[in-house]
């Protein structure tokens, strides 16, 4: 879906994002986005769902902005918002596992933006090699991070799987790591600066032994160092990670292993479920993850990990 | 004193021709600054109005490659032009598979990934871009992994 608009801040920046959704099926959801930091900001809503060709959405208060009633139907809807937090209240037939978005723009700062230039993602069973392949080449200066998940065993504590990660230009290090004893493993690396790639660059994790799993490996730009992370495990239906207390602008990295007993398989055919997020920071928000089928508690692992926007000298006057 | 009354007349009328000059005067440049005021206001309110969010075209586009660790493009082509300063806003989303959830690996030079949500489960992946200052673009092609339908 592609819109145009005009009165648009440039740069732009997110002021806040919401998700919600569900595998199960539904006829319609309600979502909560937060308050503004200023009102007349564009508000973005998107629905998609599976569905037949008959379908239809209704949003009060929110403008239909682009519709794709396919099979796959997916709308989004805009508004501008006023000084309190706004509500997408739709519904849509016929009922389907959906997802529903939200967020609002507001002006961002001047000069080069904290992004993910690309990302590509793996899965392997039974080897004690993970691979991803980012489709381009790596720009020189680039960051490149990588989240790892597991079903190796360990002792439960933090800990690594990958004993080392090559290529990108990058030297690689370690961010965070947690063992949860008999239900996997997550783990961040970073390697900052990179010297540069050409063409598809591949990123290869060494693991200590065979494992199934899943690898994430994203090249970000503006990334100068790590600033903080915080590990945690738990069984819960809805597992939160806690804030590392990044500084304004961080760049954060969250990343979920779960046991797939427990779980829909996903990504990875056979090994443990993996989901990241990560944004520039507006609060210290906490990532919230949550699983399918509802309720359902299950061994957790969870990372977060805030990296340092990397800072840059103000124009000088000519 | 004839000359001097007479004087004295001609410089009243001096002084209230001057005055008049002054109340002539100082209601142009009442007007005038009423004038600049309300080109000011108009300029002000203008500036304000283009600062309110609106739609201006929107497009849609979709693909679809069922095969394990594809790849696939998707691209969607506005009816005309973005006009300069204006600002596009991509909506990506991704039917996830139940073996192989999808997310968009690369993105055109000058996008920026606002938002992106993978889901745990067989719900739709979503990710949010946006291009800046859009001026002579009128597609915009996503490069899109593991896809199942989009």
């Amino acid at each position: 879906m592609l819109n145009e608009f005009s009165g648009i801040p440039n740069p732009v920046a997110v002021d806040y994002n919401a998700n919600d959704g569900s595998g199960a099926a539904f006829g319609n959801w309600s979502l909560a986005g937060q308050t503004p930091q200023s009102s007349g900001e564009l508000t973005l809503t998107a629905l998609s769902f599976y569905g037949g060709s008959s379908s239809s959405v209704t949003s009060t208060g929110w403008s239909v902005g682009g519709a794709q009633s396919a099979s796959f139907p997916a709308y989004t809807c805009w508004s501008t918002s006023s000084s309190s937090a706004p509500t997408a209240s739709l519904s849509w037939s016929p009922s389907s596992s959906t997802e529903v978005t939200m967020l609002a723009l507001k002006a961002g700062t001047p000069g080069p933006q904290l992004n993910v230039v690309q990302e590509n993602q793996g899965t392997f069973a039974g080897q004690s090699v993970a691979q991803a392949t980012l489709p381009n080449g790596v720009t020189a200066g680039d960051a490149v991070v990588a989240m790892i998940g597991t079903d190796a065993n360990g002792s439960t504590g933090p800990g690594y799987d990958a004993t080392q990660l090559t290529g990108g230009g990058v030297t690689w290090q370690r961010v965070a790591g947690m063992i949860q004893a008999s239900n996997g493993t997550a783990e961040v690396w970073v390697g900052i600066s990179s010297a540069g790639s050409s063409g598809p660059t591949t990123i290869t994790a060494d693991l200590a032994g065979a494992a199934d799993g899943h690898i994430v490996a994203a090249e970000v730009a503006d990334i100068s160092g790590v600033d903080g992370s915080t590990v945690s495990l738990g069984s819960s239906s809805i597992p939160t990670s806690s804030s590392p207390t990044p500084r304004s602008g961080d760049f954060l990295v969250a990343f979920l292993t779960t046991n797939p007993s427990a779980t829909v398989t996903y990504p990875s055919q056979a090994g443990r479920r993996s989901h990241f997020r990560r944004r520039p920071t507006r609060r210290s928000d906490s990532p919230t993850y949550r699983a399918s089928p509802l309720p359902h508690s299950g061994p957790r692992t969870r990372l977060r990990a805030g990296l340092s926007h990397r800072p840059h000298s103000p124009a000088c006057p000519p | 004193m004839t000359v001097t009354q007479m004087s004295t007349v001609e410089r009243t009328g001096r002084r209230w021709r001057g005055c008049l000059r002054v109340v002539a005067g100082a209601l142009l440049l009442s007007i005038a600054l009423l004038a600049v005021g309300i080109l000011h206001e108009s300029v002000a309110a203008a500036a304000s109005r283009a600062r309110v969010p609106a739609l201006v075209q929107s497009a849609a586009g979709q693909g679809g490659n069922p095969t394990l660790g594809s790849t696939v493009a998707v691209t969607a082509v506005l009816p005309t032009i973005c006009n300069p300063g204006d600002t596009l806003i991509a909506m990506v989303t991704i039917g996830q598979q139940s073996s192989a959830g999808g997310l968009v690996s690369a993105v055109p030079a000058g996008w920026q990934r606002l938002f992106e949500h993978s889901p745990t489960d067989t719900s739709p992946y979503q990710g949010w871009f946006a291009l800046s200052n859009c001026s002579s673009t009128q597609s915009v092609t996503f490069s899109i992994s593991s896809p199942g339908n989009t």
